[in-house]
């Protein structure tokens, strides 16, 4: 083969400088739209007030089922002649806490119990990684449903359910990372100048982990929407009249034939919630160089 | 190793798993606040029905005790009495079973049929149109919930173009299959955005590998490589998949049951919950635990069979 032509080595150079640059706007494109969408949904719940006179829950006999678009109604009216707009915007809020309350709380305790288990090893780190093996045995939705069902259905019990049952998913990829880095050289640094445990654990190896735990965070909290408007919508978790999204997906099924607009509208609203949590995951997941 | 000792090997793991299901759901009628017999029996209790229940449920001995009560019933094939329907939780189990199997296997079926195709294409062509595309509908599909996928299917598919029932089970197996067109096909959907991303990521090694190369050098048409090698190997990797993401299938299953009004498992499962029948939420998510754990194995043997590099290693 001939030697590679000067001119052509440098056009790949460029091109692989465009597609360099390409790829930098691709990873901040995700987290752009992904954190855009999400703060516009926190903005507009959070200013409800601001954005729509009505009263969520406000019944109107004289104006039920009006269409989207109709004088007054956005998004029209439910059966109760309740404005869809106004209901939406203060049931993202309840959606909104169930994302953030749910993630985070499995998040740190789930974090907590992987970095221990995987530094301390032992008994103790095989007792819990088989204990972590169980619930995953489980189909985790029909365990979230069982404990519910047993602690009597309502907001606070669906919280305890998906944090007594989520929690494993942050300890396995926990436990897995630290123990790679027990075994790396900052580690065993740390430990030949005599750290103790918790300061090795929390200062050397929790920040270099931390970057698989929130990207799965991102993921886990597009599965705790999905989660709780589930539990809304099979009435296990939040409770009509609350204008949860979930719930008021499962009014409007009643009215399927006459009223298409009653279930549609909080699907795409949580379809936006979701696509914001993934598309941010995703950014995230480029930005901090790690490939899926 | 040979391929009967990985099966054994794999057989004994799984012992210490169903016995901490036993333990797990064993535990959940403990979680009921207050006096369980109280609860269990709801308007039906009288302090003589609650004192009967408590001794058969075994409420006045040891935890431990308790716990032999509830294997020894077990092994003799009792999961109590379910309070609602007078009858044992087993019989009402079993009645719903049927449904609930034909919905998951209608749904794993259409789910490959979607995800193999365009899982093996993205990768084929990665980072092009199609790849682009199908990668934007799975982001989106993904954040859907299936039971409003479920509602907007009835919505356009039964309520508009009247192709199909809006809801419930049907008789005969032509019948399951029509009736169950809709509620599978929102499974499929939802469970295919799990299956494509792996099958693109399994189906990119497949292609990088030497044997792809070597095959290619030997003068073999693309297509052929195609088939022998790539689309084998995806198909290998499906059966992977389908393990590890079986009890996400399970629970989307269990949601869309209740959209669709289809009488199974997961029905039962959230009826029962209003109906404060707590045996029978014990009883259905056993057997749902039971259920995942035995497929599992079963795709850990068939991914043996079609590859023997797994029993070698």
């Amino acid at each position: 083969m001939s030697a590679i032509n000067p001119s052509v080595a440098l056009l790949g150079l460029l091109e692989r400088r465009v597609r360099r640059r390409n790829n930098a706007f691709r990873r901040r494109a995700s987290l752009l739209v992904g954190g855009g969408l999400l703060l516009a949904v926190i903005v507009v719940t959070l200013a409800a007030p601001l954005i729509t006179s009505y009263d969520p829950d406000a019944i109107d006999p004289l104006h039920p089922l009006a269409a989207p678009l109709s004088p007054g109604h956005v998004f029209g009216t439910d059966s109760f002649g309740r404005d869809i707009l106004a209901r939406m915007l203060y049931g993202g809020r309840v959606d909104l806490l169930i994302a953030f309350g749910a993630t985070a709380v499995t998040l740190v305790v789930g974090t907590t119990i992987g970095l221990f288990s995987g530094y301390v090893g032992g008994w103790i780190d095989s007792t819990i990684m088989r204990i972590v093996d169980l619930f995953f045995a489980f189909p985790f939705f029909v365990l979230v449903i069982a404990i519910v069902a047993m602690l009597g259905p309502s907001v606070f019990n669906m919280f305890l359910a998906i944090w007594m049952t989520s929690w494993i998913s942050y300890a396995r990829i926990t436990r897995g990372h630290t123990l790679s880095a027990k075994r790396q050289e900052y580690v065993l640094a740390a430990k030949a100048l005599g750290y103790r445990g918790r300061r090795i654990m929390l200062r050397h190896i929790l920040p270099n982990v931390l970057s698989f735990v929130v990207i799965f965070a991102m993921v886990d909290a597009v599965g705790n929407v999905l989660l709780g408007a589930a539990l809304g919508f099979l009435g296990l978790g939040a409770k009509p009249p609350s204008p949860e999204w979930g719930v008021m997906i499962s009014d409007g099924q009643s009215y399927i034939f006459t009223a298409w607009w009653l279930s549609t509208i909080p699907g795409i609203a949580i379809v936006i919630v979701g696509v914001g949590f993934s598309l941010l995951g995703d950014g995230l997941a480029d930005i901090l160089r790690i490939g899926d | 190793m040979g391929r009967y000792s990985f099966l054994g090997n794999r057989i004994l793991q799984m012992i210490p798993v169903l016995i901490g299901i036993t333990v797990i759901t064993f535990f959940l009628l403990r979680l009921i606040p207050g006096d369980p017999a109280r609860q269990i029996l709801g308007q039906h209790y009288t302090p003589q029905s609650g004192a009967e229940l408590r001794r058969a449920l075994g409420l006045d001995r040891p935890l431990w005790d308790q716990y032999g009560l509830f294997m020894k019933h077990l092994f003799q094939g009792s999961l109590g009495d379910s309070i609602n329907y007078q009858q044992p939780t087993t019989t009402v189990i079993s009645q719903r079973l049927p449904a609930t199997l034909f919905l998951v296997v209608y749904s794993a079926v259409m789910a490959a049929v979607i995800a193999v195709p365009v899982g093996v294409c993205s990768a084929l062509r990665k980072g092009g149109i199609f790849d682009q595309v199908a990668r934007v509908w799975f982001l989106v599909a993904y954040a859907m919930p299936a039971f409003w996928l479920g509602i907007i299917m009835i919505l356009i598919f039964a309520v508009h173009l009247h192709l199909f029932p809006v809801n419930g089970y049907g008789t005969g197996f032509t019948g399951h299959l029509r009736y169950l067109f809709l509620p599978a096909m929102t499974i499929a959907v939802a469970f295919s955005t799990v299956l494509v991303r792996t099958l693109r990521a399994s189906t990119l090694a497949v292609l990088a590998t030497d044997y792809v190369d070597t095959a290619r050098i030997k003068g073999i048409s693309r297509f052929a490589v195609l088939r022998r090698h790539v689309v084998r190997n995806a198909i290998i990797s499906l059966v992977v998949v389908f393990g590890v993401n079986l009890a996400f299938l399970v629970s989307t299953t269990v949601l869309i049951e209740n959209v669709f009004g289809i009488p199974g498992l997961g029905r039962l499962l959230v009826d029962s919950v209003s109906t404060r029948d707590y045996t029978v939420v014990q009883g259905t998510t056993l057997v749902f635990a039971f259920f995942v754990v035995m497929v599992n194995l079963l795709t850990d043997v068939v991914h043996a069979a079609l590859d023997p590099r797994v029993s070698a290693a």
